[in-house]
């Protein structure tokens, strides 16, 4: 009996220092940016590293005093926000009709869509849009970001209004409410799980994404990530500045992401990414 | 009903026409983001377009497509860097995942701390991270070399050497979607029933026949469509490559995405970068409807 419990107790050692290794891979790159965000230029990247070497602000300090940064901070956030309204707006009510009349190859042509490679859409969208005068416009990001949105949503928004029985909404019928009413009043509040997953995956997406902005933004409209390159490139080798400006463009999206963790999960389990 | 308001018939007209009117707005938007895109995409590769210049684009014909698949060298080595990327990547996000996913399906202290901490590479944005790895794999300052001696292995030149180009963003990729993977095949892995397992541990099976035999069958939804979407997102990669490599040293990872963009707004050769795109496209349509062809014929129950 005390062997097999040793042995048990070893098993679980093996298995919590085989855990441990794993999250140092995956995790060791974050720890890495906020230590070496808060040190001098003499300590940040020096070999051999010590971390907690005389702690200083004046990297976060640099990054705010490009004075680009807060700039870049207010689009960003402008550009998500307008994006998963207009997305929730657009793809919500096409989902509802989808999923009501499933039909074979409207699945395939979703998928399809999925798979257009964003350089070869940008292409035509940057000469579209220069004639269009959406060029460095927040309605221009808008309507870019809104080309995987909407058909990342209407896939994962099937499953959720297909699991709305169709009896509540007949019997919202036969008691005078219109279509529109029980669509807006009835089917949307049951689907909220559905909403706050795509919102979240939504943000992440719109938030990181760095293609499309890196062409389609000029100086008006430009996003953190495209702030982020530009900072790398002016910045060549000082790794104090250049971590405190990675951290905080991702610092937003990792908190928004972790406050909605259970849906995010639950969206990255079922659609498997972008 | 005769004496409705304005307001009133136009609600019943709205639910008398909802199907078209709900699904319009996002046909209206994928058509002008989409359908024409592409079809002004195609035009184009058929065209010496350039976007320095307001003069109106000439047609001619294939040249496009003759110059670059005969005359252009990089041409099919950069489709060779795009394949590397894309099957190198999935291939170790789907193993690794694999193997994460089976040795962490149970129960323990701390799972949801640690799943918590491995979703980090998944949130946090590409750019910052392709940043941080490329400052981590510099290799005059680099602290990967540093860590890498501490535990007995030489250095490497990481990114800023042809041969090592590419394995090195390939590892920068499969750190940052095997999390990915490994949720969704553990999530797979849950959701499988107990009783092949049980009767094959009655009936004496090793882990190694279970897993090939039990496993692997029962998991290949999942496995088919993480494959699938992998592979279709590593031929779409452009920020890590771009931020990290910038397509050097000496082109040896400037994969068809960085081509295009080059060709399109470095070279502004706007004709030709579309040529390219139609290639990159019907790489991507190819490998998709060979993937289904294949689970057709293969794996279909």
């Amino acid at each position: 009996m005390r062997g097999f419990i040793l042995k048990r107790n070893i098993a679980w050692f093996v298995f919590y220092t085989a855990l441990g290794g794993i999250v140092l891979i995956f995790f060791f790159p974050f720890l890495w940016v906020m230590f070496t965000s808060f040190q001098d230029a003499e300590n940040a990247g020096a070999i051999p590293p010590d971390f907690l070497a005389s702690p200083t602000l004046d990297n976060f300090r640099s990054v705010f005093e490009e004075g680009e940064f807060l700039t870049c901070l207010w689009n960003s956030t402008v550009v998500v926000v307008l994006t998963l309204v207009a997305n929730l707006i657009i793809s919500l009510p096409a989902a509802y009709i989808i999923a009501r009349n499933r039909q074979g190859w409207m699945m395939f042509l979703i998928l399809f869509l999925q798979m257009a490679p964003w350089i070869t859409l940008l292409l035509p969208w940057y000469i579209i849009f220069k004639k269009l005068g959406l060029y460095d416009t927040y309605f221009g990001l808008v309507l870019s970001d809104l080309t995987f949105m909407i058909p990342f949503t209407i896939w994962l928004m099937l499953g959720f209004f297909e699991d709305v029985p169709v009896e509540v909404e007949e019997a919202a019928w036969l008691d005078g409410c219109s279509r529109m009413g029980t669509f807006v009043r009835i089917v949307v509040p049951l689907v909220k799980g559905g909403i706050i997953t795509i919102t979240t995956l939504g943000f992440m997406f719109c938030w990181n994404i760095f293609i499309f902005p890196l062409v389609l933004a000029g100086y008006d409209t430009k996003t953190l990530p495209v702030f982020v390159y530009g900072f790398m490139a002016d910045n060549q080798l000082d790794f104090g500045p250049l971590a405190a400006a990675a951290l905080l463009t991702m610092l937003p999206v990792i908190i928004f992401v972790l406050i909605n963790q259970k849906h995010f999960r639950q969206g990255i389990a079922f659609g498997g990414g972008k | 009903m005769n004496e409705s308001s304005p307001a009133e018939r136009l609600l019943d007209y709205v639910d008398r026409q909802v199907r078209w009117l709900f699904s319009l707005p996002a046909i209206i938007v994928m058509l002008c983001l989409f359908a024409y895109p592409l079809f002004r995409l195609i035009w184009a590769s058929f065209t010496n377009e350039l976007l320095s210049s307001s003069s109106k684009p000439v047609f001619i014909k294939l040249a496009n497509f003759s110059r670059l698949f005969f005359e252009d060298d990089h041409f099919w080595r950069s489709l060779w860097i795009t394949l590397y990327f894309a099957v190198g990547s999935t291939v170790g996000q789907l193993m690794l995942g694999m193997a994460l996913a089976l040795f962490l399906n149970r129960q323990f202290k701390g799972e949801a701390t640690f799943r918590m901490m491995l979703m980090f590479p998944i949130i946090a944005t590409p750019v910052a991270m392709s940043l941080v790895w490329s400052m981590l794999m510099n290799p005059m300052m680099g602290h990967l070399n540093y860590y890498l001696s501490w535990l007995g292995f030489g250095g490497s030149l990481w990114a800023s050497d042809t041969a090592t180009v590419m394995p090195s963003l390939i590892f920068v990729e499969v750190w940052h979607w095997t999390p990915m993977t490994m949720l969704v095949l553990l999530a797979g892995l849950k959701s499988l029933p107990r009783e092949p397992f049980e009767a094959a541990t009655v009936d004496g099976a090793s882990k190694a026949q279970v897993f090939t035999t039990i496993t692997l069958p029962l998991l290949q939804p999942y496995i088919f469509l993480l494959l699938l979407m992998r592979l279709v997102h590593g031929l779409k990669v452009f920020d890590k490559i771009f931020v990290i490599s910038g397509g050097g040293p000496n082109r040896a990872s400037e994969s068809l995405n960085l081509m295009i963009f080059d060709q399109a707004f470095g070279a502004t050769n706007f004709g030709y970068a579309s040529a390219l795109g139609v290639q990159l496209l019907f790489v991507i349509l190819l490998i998709s409807i060979i993937l289904f062809k294949f689970r057709q014929r293969k794996w279909s129950y």
